[in-house]
């Protein structure tokens, strides 16, 4: 935008606050004044332009189609009479179409869907466009995705500029918990022209923020604090900097590299008229490209390039029967418990390989994507070589993902490129092409350079590369890893970037590939490797990683090194080893029931474990249960701790072949419109353990989704939860539509508001009081 | 993200069904490390504000408000104001439930607990600054009362919402259904009255005391 040139340019301050100080009440919606009362409103934009802004923010923060429900107009009305408005005020200065949270949270922690908030977005922006607007300003969000939701639907729906400005914290954190960086990441990936912070605070307490966002971002900043923080003096609220301090501090923000300033809640044309008296003859700060590569997710960001980073390499099927298995059966579970351990052995990056012939492998991504990104704070690195794949997962992830991955090939480049550019993302770039991997160092850096410069020219930074000089099988031959790790050197000194290797190839065909494994990966890293594909659960691996970084003084004081490796955990008085494994189910030891299993798993048949020991201890607890002498925790830690020794019940099965006897499916679903799921989870837990297959459907589930579940898998046994009075009635819907389709399936219910005669109310075949009482109904029923 | 609270590791038996018992060395352990994610995951968030109720036919707020049901009136007889009160632990706690009710299911109802006894914390918390503030202008205060109590609609979680913009200011939302999330929050209605009534607070005054597993004894 050509005003950002030369000039600091100033948006203007509250509106609410001058409406408030009008007689808007607190209960009233100040956008459908834009309707009632357009004078008032043109008045307030009047007296900022009057002040001197050169851009006035239209008074459509809330005009959503969520937020307009209960009044009788349309978003378009609302917005159209906003913007004209401000228009009519604004004579030759801009006009933002402003944007506001929905006011709902996105899933999977509220109900409203990622392509919901889209739509009503885009409704919002074409809106926004057809009135008259100059740019749009996206404000006042505290969730990243929401943003990205906004933004893509400005983007795609309209020719308008973006600008976006978040809310944070003292602490610089957004409520969904991610910090400043994480947000620059994102913001500037999906092409945002300019960016910052608005709301929540005032100048005094963004300063260090500001500080840092200016330390990351190599666009425009905004700040648009507020005047200072509330105070509610006899009833009434007001903020606590007068005009003259609040221009004081904009000024310094001004000088240290802000661009675009106005303000926020409480300030008002006296606030901003100041701020532009004192600010008139500042001149910008030119804004400096911020040389490093960055990924994340919504609340964490890795940087690639200073300390070793290490990307685990577990989400992947090659050559896991177990994880085919998990594919095949669409079993999402299995690959969280995969992230889970990677986060606690020390994983920072994931990669997410679900790629298998005989499955639809966008589904599959879209959902692990979503499913991981709901439990894990890490990156994720999407794995895949087919770019619709890609596509989908960079469009509903919530960060900045890794790619993974382009190669030299002309073909590849310009499939994927252009998905990063819109999207975001840093791609990993491997060193063959159409000719091949070259067998020497300088070959693959010719490559790798070919990669950078075609990536500059769809307008990708280069700090967004990270060049794989790819590890060959020593076994097959035995000079390339030499190659291998001359290739990385020259990489790093001749184009600057950062690098990656997958780590574990190299030893395939050997015995103990682990030595090798650890001894490469130690040789890379001196030679400048940054990021790992590894498997952070591999001992040799990890003790390489830390004494690494103690040895290249990343790790000071070794703190990491000694927290991890000089903590030998004392033995425990009791002789635990003499354990029956029914005695490790009852007391909940939950690190010792799948070597215990194990140890039966010699000399017994599978089944025999199962029904000798697992399901008797299991039964020990059930009754202890309904006695009141064990509690709910204590009975779910020994369902958990049997859970692990059914597993080793499952790998044995299948390693040696032998097909798995299943008592049965069951679906599980938390109704429409209820999202509190934890007495659901419960009663899984339970059911699996007593051998069920339950097919969990989450919570908020449609009607049809509970319908399609039980036809598709032919399913004798359905469980509802519902736990508010105001979602029964989706609970008895549900019911109904089971019956209607004849479907010969029982359906038991619980949650908090239920009772048998609520149960008999709405139809349903069995009231379930507690987690035990489903599993003896579901022993009754199949 | 430092605690101002502490969170009453009795509350949280309590909350698990253990009444007035004491859990096991496990279960104990695991009641400290989910007291210690919540000290670096939750917040404190909570936002009131203070307004005009006149009790006509319905209680009606700042004229136009209106709140239904007996219940809610008789809770708010002789009051010439109230508080209304959101307050939520925040969204990190929501991700960290779901988190482990997917592979630990013990490991996320013990979480539950600690949390639901957090979250009381913080509102009792606001009720002390509200009940100072009601002090100096003369007034006592009534309980907390909270949308699905009684007789008064869960559908007014929606205006309380509205009315204190708990939305942009503490991140508090409600759904179509009027469920609030982030989970572990609570809206609710303070009342201001210059008469001083009977405190009926605790368990023995509940409709529920005979039957309720979670009251103290």
């Amino acid at each position: 935008m050509d005003i950002l040139k030369n000039k600091i340019v100033y948006f203007d301050g509250g509106m609410g606050t001058m409406l408030q100080s009008s007689g808007l009440k607190a209960w009233e919606l100040p956008e459908t004044l834009n309707i009632s009362s357009p004078e008032l409103i043109i008045d307030i934009h009047k007296q900022y332009i009057n002040a001197g802004c050169d851009i006035i923010k239209s008074n459509t923060f809330g005009a959503n189609r969520l937020k307009l429900k209960n009044t009788e107009f349309s978003a378009e009305q609302i917005i159209s009479a906003g913007v004209k408005n401000a228009r009519v005020a604004a004579g030759d200065k801009l006009v933002a179409m402003d944007i506001g949270p929905t006011g709902q949270l996105l899933q999977p922690l509220g109900t409203l869907s990622f392509e919901e908030a889209y739509e009503i977005f885009s409704e919002m922006a074409i809106a926004g466009e057809k009135s008259g607007a100059d740019l749009v300003l996206i404000e006042t969000m505290s969730d990243t995705y929401e943003a990205k939701a906004a933004v893509l639907a400005v983007k795609e729906n309209t020719k308008l500029p973006v600008f976006v400005t978040m809310t944070f914290d003292e602490k610089g954190k957004l409520l969904t918990g991610g910090d400043i960086q994480t947000v620059v990441a994102i913001l500037e990936g999906l092409g945002v022209d300019a960016l910052g912070m608005n709301c929540g605070l005032g100048p005094r307490q963004i300063r260090e923020l500001f500080l840092t966002l200016r330390d990351c971002t190599s666009i425009p900043i905004i700040l648009n604090p507020n005047a200072g923080l509330p105070v509610t003096e006899n009833g009434v609220t007001h903020y606590n900097i007068s005009a003259d301090e609040f221009a004081d501090e904009m000024k310094s923000f001004a000088e240290l590299g802000a661009t675009i300033i106005g303000g926020c809640c409480g300030t008002t044309p006296k606030h901003i008229a100041k701020m532009i008296e004192k600010t008139k003859n500042t001149i910008p700060q030119p804004i400096i490209e911020k040389e490093i590569t960055v990924v994340s997710s919504y609340g964490s960001s890795v940087i690639i390039g200073k300390t070793p980073v290490i990307i685990g390499e577990r989400i992947n099927p090659t050559g896991k029967k177990r994880f085919k298995e998990a594919l095949r059966e669409a079993d999402i579970d299995y690959i969280l418990d995969e992230g889970f351990t990677q986060v606690d052995s020390g994983a920072h990056i994931l990669d997410v390989n679900v790629g298998l012939p005989e499955i639809d492998e966008v589904q599959m991504m879209v959902d692990a994507v979503t499913q991981l990104q709901a439990v894990i704070k890490l990156p994720l690195q999407i794995d895949s070589t087919d770019k619709n794949v890609i596509e989908k997962a960079l469009r509903i992830y919530n960060g900045k993902a890794l790619v993974n991955s382009v190669n030299g090939k002309k073909e590849i480049m310009d499939e994927i490129f252009p998905i990063v550019k819109k999207y975001g993302g840093v791609v990993v770039g491997l060193t063959l092409d159409e000719n091949g991997i070259p067998d020497t160092a300088e070959g693959r850096y010719e490559i790798a350079k070919k990669i950078i410069e075609t990536a500059e020219g769809y307008g990708i930074h280069r700090k967004n590369i990270i060049i794989d000089t790819l590890t060959l099988t020593i076994s097959s031959d035995q000079a390339q890893s030499l190659v291998t790790l001359d290739a990385l050197k020259l990489v790093k000194q001749r184009l600057g970037v950062a690098t990656v290797l997958g780590v574990s190839n190299v030893s395939f065909g050997l015995p103990q590939r682990e030595i090798i494994n650890s001894t490469f990966y130690a040789l890379a890293l001196q030679s400048g490797l940054d990021a790992a594909i590894i498997n952070p659960s591999s001992e040799p691996m990890m003790k390489t990683y830390y004494s690494f970084n103690a040895l290249f003084n990343y790790d000071k004081q070794c703190d990491k090194y000694i927290s991890k490796y000089s903590n030998v955990t004392p033995q425990k008085a009791i002789d635990m080893d003499n354990l029956s494994i029914e005695d490790i189910i009852v007391r909940g030891m939950k690190e010792k029931s799948y070597s215990a299993a194990q140890k039966h798993l010699e000399t017994e048949a599978p089944m025999d474990v199962i029904n000798k020991y697992l399901i008797p201890a299991l039964d020990i607890v059930g009754k202890g249960f309904e006695k009141g002498t064990i509690f709910l925790p204590q009975l779910l830690l020994s369902a958990e701790t049997a859970s692990n020794a059914f597993d080793a019940v499952k790998d044995y099965m299948l390693k040696s072949g032998i097909k798995q006897e299943n008592k049965g499916k069951i679906v599980l679903a938390t109704v429409k419109g209820d999202i509190h799921d934890i007495g659901k989870n419960i009663v899984k837990v339970l059911l699996q353990n007593y051998g069920y297959d339950v097919i969990d459907l989450g919570k908020d589930v449609p009607i049809e989704a509970v319908v399609e579940a039980v036809k598709a898998n032919n399913v004798k046994l359905v469980g509802l939860s519902a736990l508010m009075t105001t979602t029964v009635p989706s609970m008895e819907a549900t019911i109904k539509a089971l019956r209607k389709e004849n479907l010969a399936c029982s359906v038991f219910v619980g949650g908090a508001v239920l009772t048998q005669e609520y149960s008999d109310m709405i139809g349903a075949d069995f009231y379930a009081k507690d987690a035990m009482a489903s599993v003896y109904y579901a022993q009754e029923k199949i | 993200m430092v605690l101002s609270l502490k969170i009453d590791k009795k509350e949280v038996l309590r909350y698990l069904g253990y009444g007035t018992k004491s859990a096991d060395d496990n279960i104990n352990k695991i009641i400290d490390e989910c007291i210690e994610i919540l000290k670096n995951n939750a917040r404190e968030d909570y936002i009131y504000e203070i307004f005009d109720a006149s009790l006509e036919e319905n209680v009606i707020i700042d004229d136009g408000l209106t709140f239904l049901g007996n219940d809610i009136k008789k809770h708010l007889v002789n009051c010439e104001k109230v508080a209304i009160l959101g307050a939520t632990l925040g969204r990190e706690v929501d991700v960290l439930l779901r988190r482990y009710a997917k592979n630990e299911a013990s490991k996320a109802i013990i979480l539950h607990a600690c949390a639901t006894a957090l979250i009381e914390g913080v509102c009792d918390n606001a009720e002390g600054e509200i009940k100072k503030k009601a002090s100096e202008n003369g007034y006592y205060i009534t309980t907390r009362y909270s949308p699905g109590y009684g007789d008064l609609p869960l559908e007014h979680q929606a205006q309380i919402i509205n009315i204190l913009k708990c939305d942009k200011k503490i991140g508090l939302t409600v759904t179509e259904n009027f469920l609030l999330v982030p989970s572990k929050s609570v809206t609710a209605i303070i009342g201001f009255t210059k008469q001083q009534t009977e405190c009926k607070k605790g368990c023995k005054f509940c409709s529920n005391y005979s039957t309720c597993k979670f009251k103290k004894e």
